[in-house]
């Protein structure tokens, strides 16, 4: 798995909650947009929309089937969700199990 | 415009709240007992009495938001029906001869009542923490960021709560959230809050925030590893 290329997949996902989200204040996004947090650029609701749309893609395109927010997940001090930087690593370590 | 600790005795407001909490939690017992309960009482008399504390979002003249929050955490249900037992009493045989669904409810829980009534404690009673009980957005007003601030409603809100544990000397929050709930689970992890489960029923999550004594709630999900 290329972490470059599923950076750009995330990356079109999440332009695609946010052009829903914010159609009349369009915002460009990058690797380090928050997708949690005070600063996130997306609702909490179209981030369990960009997860899961993110588990599709990891199935259909690397055939990893993986349930991304899981105990494992929220036990962690710095949140594997907080960016899609912070997110591809974590899938890159769920990917090597 | 902006967020403001609800007025038990602003029927408006209380009922604004209420009808959240319904449309957010329609499985909770509260919103069982239905309206008149949640209305007539829960966010009302108990928040009058500060067995409960209530903060609201406001867009103009419109409650968009809240969150409630205890210093009792897992028994203030307790402390208020034990203050107001003919009161509740009255309220939840009203609520049975109405719905057959509360009926249920009732007849399943009362053994368990009783005996925690008599005892007065559940597993947390002991610590020294407070407890989120609900926090509620309108769906349209997620991302919104009130006009006297920075941050978006849900996070001053939560902000709120810290503050009001803070002045209260409460240094730690137990928040219980359903583990199918995806996008509530996801908010307490990024808001700093971390998951223990010990004690913790098998369909919910226990996350547990601790209360900076100085009060810096700062930017919580960027903890180090």
């Amino acid at each position: 798995m290329d972490d470059r290329t599923l950076t750009t997949e995330i990356l079109a996902l999440l332009q695609d909650v946010v052009d829903r989200e914010a159609a009349h204040d369009p915002v460009q996004v990058s690797a380090t947009s928050a997708l949690i947090g005070p600063d996130a650029t997306i609702s909490s609701l179209g981030a369990v929309s960009l997860i899961a749309d993110v588990e599709i893609t990891l199935a259909e395109n690397y055939g990893l089937e993986v349930m991304l927010v899981s105990e494992d997940a929220l036990s962690r001090s710095k949140s594997p969700f907080l960016t899609v930087e912070t997110l591809v690593d974590y899938i890159g370590e769920l990917a090597q199990r | 415009m902006g967020i403001e600790r609800l007025d038990p005795d602003r029927s408006v407001d209380v009922r604004a709240v209420a009808q959240l909490h319904l449309e957010n939690f329609p499985d909770s017992t509260e919103a069982r007992l239905g309206l008149d309960f949640l209305t007539g009482f829960f966010y009302s008399t108990i928040v009058r009495e500060q067995l409960l504390e209530c903060w609201i979002g406001r867009a103009g003249d419109d409650v968009v938001a809240f969150i409630s929050f205890t210093r009792f955490p897992r028994r203030f249900h307790l402390l208020a029906v034990r203050r107001h037992l003919l009161r509740v009493f009255g309220l939840l045989v009203r609520a049975a001869i109405d719905r057959g669904d509360v009926r249920r409810v009732l007849m399943r829980h009362v053994g368990s009542l009783l005996g925690r009534l008599r005892s007065g404690s559940g597993p947390i009673a002991s610590r020294r923490c407070g407890e989120v009980l609900k926090l509620a957005v309108l769906p349209e007003f997620e991302t919104w960021t009130p006009d006297d601030g920075a941050e978006r409603v849900t996070v001053r809100l939560f902000r709120a709560m810290q503050r009001r544990f803070l002045e209260d000397g409460i240094g730690t929050v137990l928040l219980v959230v359903r583990k199918d709930n995806v996008a509530s689970n996801l908010f307490c992890h990024s808001m700093g809050c971390r998951l223990d489960n010990r004690d913790a029923p098998p369909d919910c999550n226990f996350f547990w925030l601790d209360i900076p004594a100085a009060g810096n709630f700062g930017h919580p999900a960027r903890a180090s590893a």
